[in-house]
Order: structure tokens, then sequence, then C-alpha cells
């Protein structure tokens, strides 16, 4: 089990990374205060050591992406399939972005964390596959998916450069 | 990396507030859990302890149980042997009284037979070596701790001794009886049998020379000879000095 000193270190490093999947997925506050605490908590008990940072980094998101799913599995629960389900406010996001950001949200929840992966987070499709657990091929798959439906939303405007 | 990605995700932090709560759970949860390991590894270190007391105990119980002498049968030939018998009628350990014993019984291995069974393959061994004479004595006594097992045990061992000598030598004469616990008690702590201390206090009636020490080599037979012998010279004194008085 680590210690409260590393759990700290690991929430200040890693937070803002569990945020944004969570922000991506999860409609509700407390649900993200849910995913937070059962992640790092998961985090702490977490028996084996970490390769590197990537590797550390690469797990938790993992575990977020898990969290989110098992959450979203609840009746009650609801997910983020708009930029209405959102309050973009809080996040300082220019107005000029919530028509692509609009269009991330209402990909399907495998091809949202793809894209995200890909194009923010800077994953190569392999790596993506070995943390979503996936075949490189699916993945190449959502990309290409993923790529076209916001291609085709954003006619006239590209989000690759 | 994208940069319209960027400029969306880049915005997207974890509020303080949500931070703040999940550490404190973090830090709760970390706490209980080791208040709990400490309980649980000092639970352990207690069961451990008390098991190791108790494996102890019972062993101790067990092995003293098993090994505590219920009887002592003592075999005198020449060589002279003691026996020591268990509640369960075994054999849990030998002893010797001198070097004729010692020989025999370094030979033998007899612990946890049956003690008719042990009897039977020591005196056999004692003949094979050619310690039973014709017309010589085989005096083997018994002391019970245990008196409702006495008669039981004595009856065994008269039936296995007489089987067991006169298989060989049917002139041999054989004494099998009972010694009080003073009267063994005494023969050990003089390291000699009690069917053979029993004999020099008979000839120490009649030889005040006779010790313990000048007699211990002796046979018993020999003893019982010497102690006939004062007897008649001391009944012939006697009968010398009656009939000088009357006249």
């Amino acid at each position: 089990m680590k210690t409260e000193q590393e759990a700290e270190k690991a929430l200040e490093k890693y937070a803002n990374t569990v945020r944004k999947i969570c922000f991506m997925h999860l409609k509700k506050q407390h649900d993200v205060e849910d995913v937070f605490q059962d992640v790092f908590l998961k985090y702490v008990l977490y028996q084996k050591p970490f390769e590197s940072d990537v590797h550390e980094k690469a797990w938790l998101i993992r575990v977020t992406i898990n969290s989110c799913k098992d959450l979203l599995k609840s009746f009650f629960r609801s997910k983020v399939s708009s930029l209405n389900d959102v309050n973009v406010k809080d996040f300082s996001i220019d107005e000029s972005e919530y028509n692509l950001l609009d269009m991330i949200l209402r990909l399907p929840d495998n091809y949202k964390n793809t894209v995200y992966l890909f194009y923010y987070e800077g994953y190569s499709a392999v790596e993506i596959a070995k943390i979503l657990n996936k075949n490189e091929n699916t993945i190449y798959t959502w990309l290409s998916r993923a790529k076209k439906k916001l291609k085709e939303e954003l006619v006239g405007d590209t989000f690759e450069q | 990396m994208n940069n319209k990605f960027n400029k969306i995700f880049d915005n997207i932090k974890a509020e303080e507030i949500i931070k703040e709560n999940t550490f404190s759970t973090l830090k709760k949860e970390i706490e209980k859990r080791n208040k709990t390991n400490k309980i649980l590894i000092y639970r352990k270190f207690i069961v451990s302890i008390a098991t190791f007391l108790l494996v102890f105990f019972i062993s101790e119980f067990s092995y003293n149980s098993y090994f505590k002498a219920v009887a002592f049968v003592d075999i005198d030939v020449n060589p002279s042997v003691e026996l020591i018998i268990n509640r369960f009628d075994k054999v849990v350990d030998m002893h010797s009284y001198n070097e004729d014993g010692s020989a025999i019984v370094l030979n033998l291995n007899l612990k946890y037979k049956n003690y008719d069974e042990a009897i039977k393959i020591l005196l056999d061994s004692i003949n094979e070596k050619g310690y039973i004479k014709n017309y010589g004595l085989v005096s083997v006594t018994l002391q019970s701790k245990d008196k409702s097992k006495e008669n039981i045990i004595l009856t065994t061992l008269r039936k296995t001794v007489n089987t067991s000598i006169h298989a060989h030598n049917s002139n041999t004469n054989i004494e099998v009886y009972t010694v009080s616990n003073d009267v063994a008690n005494h023969a050990h702590d003089l390291n000699i049998s009690p069917a053979k201390y029993i004999a020099i206090l008979e000839l120490q009636k009649f030889d005040i020379k006779a010790t313990i020490d000048n007699c211990k080599d002796n046979t018993i037979s020999e003893i019982r000879e010497l102690a006939i012998e004062h007897s008649k010279q001391h009944h012939e004194e006697n009968e010398k000095v009656h009939s000088e008085n009357h006249h």
C-alpha cells in the first residue's frame, strides 16, 4: 500500500488527466468525485511497482476509463452525449472551440477515448491498443471512423493541423 | 499534438475541491488500513504464540505421557538388565547394571516393542551367549507403579520367562516376583538389580563383612550359596555355644 505522500504526489501529477477523461464521459459533479476516489484508491492499493512514469500514467488512464464505464452501467447514471451535458463555462474554454468539443462529445465512447489519447495525450495507435486492451487494428479503425465523423460535421473546418 | 485539441483540453483541470476531498478520503483509508494491518499483525503474532504454546504443551504432554515409566522389569542372570515399560505396555527405555548386561543391550533394539516380546528377545540373546546354565538361576523382578496392572504383568512375565528359558534349558531355576518401590529404589540407588539387592541383604544377616560392593559382581546364585554357607556356620557356632553352656 502506498503512503499518504505518494498519494498526494500522484494526485498533483495526474488529477488533471483523470479530470479530462471524466469530462468526456460524466455529466454530474458527484460522479466525477466518485471516479476520482475510485481511481486514486486503486492507485494507493496497487501493490506492483510501476516500470516508469509512462507506465504509471497509462495505468491510471486505463483505470479512469474503466471506472467511468462501470459507473455509467448503472441505470440511473447518464453519460455525456453533447456539449449541453457539460458546464463548459467552468473550464474557460474558448467559444470558438465549442463546435469541435460538441462533436467530440457526441462520438461513441470508444472513439472519444481514442481521439483524446491520440490527439491530446500523443499516444500512438499501438500504445492506445495496450491502454484500452484492444487489437491495434481496432484502434486504427476507430481513429479512422472518428476522424471521418469529425470531418463530416466540421465541413469547411479542420481539426488537424 | 493537435492545437485545437490542446486549446480545449488544456483548460480542463481538476477542481481544487475535488482534489482536496479525494486526498482526505485517501488519507482516512490509508490510516484505517494501517491500523487494521497493525491489529492483524498483532493478532497473527498472538495466534502464532498461542499455537506454539499449545503445540508445545500437547507435545510435552504426549511425550511425557508416552515415555512415563509405569513398570520396571529387572532380569538378572548374570547379565543384569532393566526394561522400563509405559502405560501402553511398550518398552520405552533399557538399562544395564553390569558390563555383560551392557554388551547384551547394545546389540538389541527393544524400544517400543511390547514388553513380553522384548523379554523373549532379551532372554534368547542371553541364552545364545551362553549365560543361562543348566541348574543356573534366572531372577526376574517387577516393580509396578500401577497396582491395577501388576497382576496382569506378573502373569504375563511368568509365562513368557518360563516359555523362553525352558525352551533351551529345562533345568534352569526361574523366579519371577514383585518387589516394593522401596526395595526397587534402594537397588537403583546402588546400581544393582532388586533381586541381587535382596540376596545381599539376606547374606548380610549371616556375614557382617558382606557389603554391596564386594558382592555385586557375584551372581545371585553365588550370593545365596554364600548366605546358606554362612547360615550353616552361624547355626553350628550357636549349637557349639549352647552345648558348652550346658556343660
